[in-house]
């Protein structure tokens, strides 16, 4: 019977295996960086889209991509693997290597906590549309599976050039390009007007209809403007105004 | 009873119209000159009806290629371009095309003419249709992507000026091709390699479609949004060029052959794709077979008149295979072509153009016809796709010839006309909320 591979994973299981994985061909500050930028990614990704984000991730770490394509099927066959044949949550080694001991763990809302009650849009305090944006191109991402380094890549390279065509100031750019590396929306620090992110909403569209084609990028954007449109903050800010 | 009531006011009605006809019969006997003449007159008021009915095929084929967010765009283009260029014909065009001969190179008289007779009339509005046509394949390759002032611009650019000058050299008795012994009957060259090589020039100043080819060298297919609609436009289009052909006669006793050719060219140009396709594992698309038979249409056209109903199989059947390639061809070279007008118009109509020398019945392969022929095809070509290339490029320098590309994310149809095909399903990103 084939199994139902489109449920979000689990996310201590999702972390045992893609560390499980990633220990095989990186270890020391390498294998924590690469598990936190796994950690931040959406958590209520599936299996696909999970090993997507490994993908994207083992590239962003330098990986070549002979090896890559190896570690594509350890990992698929990790995340099926039973409970027990995990080795211990990495977390503590993550949470350590990131200076939070356990007694703040204890005291404070752990920084897993953080990412398992938060959607990572919410993250971002600041105007409605700023809020919306980050939902929105978070939806995105969550939409998009990379097929490849390549997609991703020539996600990067276009959104790079596009943005530079616009008139985003150089700091809204450098926020949107340093989002665009990592994927992770903690890199917005200072609230964008409307009209920039709309510019930069467009820019990820053209970004995509390079990664994936018109169609494809279409879908994406279509569907990641209805989910956002359904949240509470879209109340305030429609996203179609960033379309 | 009510059958009976009708039965009754038929017969009624039978009994008088058979007297009426009586009646009048010896005066028709006696006017048989007139009787033909006027036969001949309904008959062209009829292809002006069919061959103006092919702008509805043109328009529903184009539309269903296109994405939903462009569909009233392209119908726009389709509705307007005819207005525009109906009426610059009939200002400049005509004149140009049919006017006083100039050492062969154009015409210059009829300009404005509202002096012509009854049947001169006639002719003109056959040719206004005829001009249309041509001005109208370019939308369908531009689609998706043209500013539609610039379009308007262009089109009319090309009914006033760029179709009559070709047009004048084959069509005008004294043009220099004409002269030469150059046969385009119906114009597979004068109207659709003309129009092809318009729209090569359009979409090669335009670009191609956002993410239509990937920097990589991955061809994206975008496919239409109403693959139907793509073929009621080539069933409209195949009625109308009965018209198309049939109105070109210069003698009713040879309309029969001339439908017959009609007909068996499109047949065979959708089964050469098909066999093409097969043969070459490509997947059997409706697409594809439906642009073939338009395909075997344009080729037939030139020689619909000259020839036999063998020849004309022969000629769509391999008009059919160079729409295939003539596709792949483009793609190749990374030419966005939305309808492929380029392969169906240019590609096939300068083949037909060339098979009407090879099949010429009773003088075949002459090699002095196939080459007055060849020389008609390249000058075609010479002269439609640098005046058209100059053309466009003009418009872009001066008006801007591709829309933005925001707008291409948003659809033409919202951003240029402020109204969506398809309201009811306007929850898509690309049918944005219109809010006056």
């Amino acid at each position: 019977m084939a199994r139902n591979t489109l449920k979000p994973l689990d996310l201590t299981k999702r972390r045992c295996a893609a560390y499980m994985t990633f220990s095989e061909v990186i270890n020391g500050e390498a294998l924590m960086r690469a598990m936190w930028m796994l950690e931040e990614r959406d958590h209520s990704a599936d299996k696909m889209t999970f090993i997507g984000f490994f993908g994207i991730t083992a590239e962003l770490l330098g990986l070549d991509n002979n090896i890559i394509t190896t570690l594509y099927p350890k990992l698929n066959r990790n995340l099926d693997l039973p409970e027990e044949s995990y080795t211990d949550d990495p977390m503590p080694q993550m949470l350590k290597f990131r200076g939070i001991n356990k007694v703040n763990r204890i005291n404070n809302q752990t920084a897993e906590q953080a990412h398992k009650t938060s959607v990572p849009a919410k993250k971002i305090k600041g105007t409605p549309e700023m809020t919306v944006f980050a939902m929105l191109i978070s939806k995105i991402i969550s939409e998009t599976k990379f097929p490849n380094g390549n997609g991703y890549s020539a996600f990067k390279e276009t959104l790079k050039e596009e943005l530079f065509k616009t008139e985003l100031s150089e700091e809204n750019r450098q926020q949107v390009l340093s989002w665009a590396n990592a994927l992770n929306l903690k890199v917005f620090k200072k609230n964008i007007v409307a009209d920039e992110l709309c510019s930069a909403v467009h820019c990820i569209y053209i970004a995509l209809c390079e990664a994936f084609g018109p169609v494809k990028a279409d879908s994406i954007l279509d569907q990641a403007i209805q989910q956002t449109a359904k949240s509470p903050a879209a109340k305030t800010f429609s996203p179609r105004n960033f379309l | 009873m009510a059958k009976s009531a009708f039965t009754n006011r038929f017969n009624k009605f039978s009994f008088w119209f058979f007297n009426l006809l009586i009646a009048f019969a010896p005066t028709a006997q006696a006017n048989s000159t007139e009787s033909v003449f006027s036969s001949e007159i309904i008959w062209l008021a009829t292809s002006i009806a069919l061959v103006f009915f092919m702008q509805a095929g043109f328009a529903l084929l184009e539309c269903g290629a296109s994405r939903a967010k462009n569909a009233i765009n392209v119908i726009m283009k389709n509705y307007t371009d005819i207005c525009f260029g109906s009426i610059f014909f009939w200002a400049i065009g005509y004149g140009l095309m049919f006017g006083e001969s100039q050492a062969g190179l154009f015409g210059f008289s009829h300009f404005l003419d509202d002096s012509l007779s009854n049947k001169q009339t006639i002719g003109l509005v056959f040719q206004l249709m005829f001009a249309a046509t041509c001005a109208t394949i370019v939308s369908g390759a531009v689609a998706e992507r043209m500013r539609f002032v610039s379009y308007m611009l262009s089109a009319s650019i090309i009914c006033t000026l760029i179709y009559p000058i070709f047009g004048h050299w084959v069509w005008n008795p004294d043009g220099w091709l004409n002269q030469l012994g150059f046969i385009d009957f119906a114009g597979a060259t004068v109207v659709h390699s003309v129009g092809g090589w318009c729209a090569l020039a359009a979409v090669m100043v335009l670009g191609p479609r956002l993410g239509r080819f990937s920097r990589a060298g991955e061809t994206r297919y975008i496919p239409g949004h109403n693959l139907p609609m793509i073929a009621l436009g080539g069933f409209i289009l195949w009625l109308g060029w009965f018209g198309f052909n049939g109105g070109s006669v210069t003698s009713l006793n040879n309309l029969g052959n001339v439908l017959l050719n009609t007909h068996l060219g499109a047949c065979a140009g959708a089964m050469g794709a098909i066999f093409f396709m097969a043969l070459t594992n490509k997947p059997i698309m409706m697409t594809t077979t439906v642009n073939a038979s338009i395909g075997g249409l344009v080729s037939v056209t030139a020689g619909a008149d000259i020839m036999m109903p063998g020849t004309a199989i022969m000629t769509g059947l391999i008009s059919g295979i160079i729409l295939v390639w003539g596709s792949v061809l483009l793609e190749r070279y990374k030419i966005d072509d939305v309808v492929g007008a380029v392969a169906v118009h240019g590609f096939c109509g300068a083949w037909g153009t060339l098979a009407a020398g090879i099949f010429y019945t009773g003088d075949m392969f002459s090699i002095t016809r196939i080459t007055i022929q060849l020389l008609g095809v390249i000058t075609a070509f010479a002269w439609s796709f640098p005046t058209a290339y100059l053309t466009f490029k003009t418009v872009d320098k001066f008006l801007g010839l591709r829309t933005s590309s925001i707008h291409e994310q948003r659809g033409l149809d919202y951003a240029e006309h402020y109204e969506v095909g398809y309201a009811e399903f306007n929850q898509t990103v690309t049918h944005g909320e219109i809010e006056k």
